[in-house]
């Protein structure tokens, strides 16, 4: 009887195709109407905060912003790693890439416009406090995500490593989310995600509706951006492939 | 300066200048007599920020994609 167990079964790997032809993109036009969109009924037609005053407006860009970087961002994270080390298709691992580069751009807009508004509002910049800390915790993750990236040159072992990273370092996001809950913090609770926000609103609708506009302008940002990172790391593959036959 | 938490106001319970009120509106807060504080700096630096790290990003990109492009 012939042994097969030599032979390797598994489907060959997709090798990128290579980049075609530049083209205006739409996605990413559309995108950025709605960003602007956004902003200016944020700033212009959205009363101020009879406490805080103007500097809630932040509230436009921050929440969506987290919403795209921790939610979204590290949640394709993880399942574009996890999905990687079972099917070991390189399109997963250039989306997860993708992911972690677009999600610590959106983190770090998190966590400069948090402190923007708690120096207005808490009197400092920064504070110890359980959310800031983890949301810190994981900038500094994503970061070492990419910077392993870059420190691994053979492309197999690279995408196995990271998928692993990736895939643990998504495990912080839920924490993240519970820390209000779990321990004394200043950062307010939660506004949007919550499972009592459909029943009773606590934003006026004034303001939910330029939330409502400004999170989904956001997230569009965030798919068009990733998009865009996708886009380069196929034609990196493909360029690799070609100068390594 | 820490200010302590009796002084934070949580987004939870942020509301908007009411246009006109008759005082039997049940409210959380109502502005001060001055109006709210100006904030309009923070802002203003906050927005900045997020035009120049999203703006940069994009423009970094849109480069390095054409660059690619012209190589291969």
């Amino acid at each position: 009887m012939t042994s097969v167990s030599n032979v390797d079964t598994r489907p060959h790997p997709r090798v990128a195709a290579p980049p075609t032809a530049a083209g205006f993109d739409w996605f990413l036009a559309l995108a950025l109407v709605a960003c602007g969109a956004a902003v200016v009924r944020a700033l212009f037609f959205t009363p101020a905060d009879a406490m805080l005053g103007d500097v809630q407006k932040l509230f436009y860009v921050h929440v969506p912003a987290a919403i795209a970087g921790l939610y979204i961002g590290c949640g394709l994270l993880a399942v574009c790693s996890l999905v990687y080390l079972w099917v070991k298709d390189d399109r997963l691992d250039r989306l997860a890439e993708s992911s972690a580069e677009v999600s610590l751009l959106c983190m770090t807009v998190v966590l400069t416009t948090g402190p923007i508004w708690g120096r207005s509002s808490w009197g400092t910049w920064w504070v110890w406090d359980a959310r800031l800390t983890s949301t810190l915790f994981l900038w500094f993750l994503v970061l070492s995500y990419l910077v392993l990236r870059g420190a691994v040159e053979q492309p197999e072992t690279r995408a196995r490593l990271s998928a692993v990273m990736g895939s643990l370092a998504a495990l912080l996001v839920p924490f993240i989310h519970l820390t209000v809950y779990l321990f004394r913090s200043q950062h307010p609770s939660p506004i949007v995600i919550r499972p009592e926000a459909l029943t009773s609103p606590s934003l006026p609708p004034e303001m939910a509706a330029t939330f409502g506009l400004s999170a989904t302008a956001f997230i569009l940002l965030f798919f068009a951006m990733l998009r865009l990172r996708y886009r380069l790391a196929t034609a990196t593959a493909a360029r690799n492939a070609m100068e390594h036959g | 300066m820490i200010v302590s938490g009796s002084v934070v106001t949580p987004m939870l319970q942020a509301t908007s200048i009411p246009p006109a009120q008759t005082g039997q509106e049940p409210v959380a807060f109502v502005p001060k007599a001055g109006g709210p504080p100006d904030t309009s700096s923070y802002m203003i630096a906050g927005y900045a920020v997020t035009f120049a790290l999203y703006g940069g990003y994009i423009l970094v990109m849109l480069r390095r994609l054409a660059r690619a492009r012209r190589a291969s």
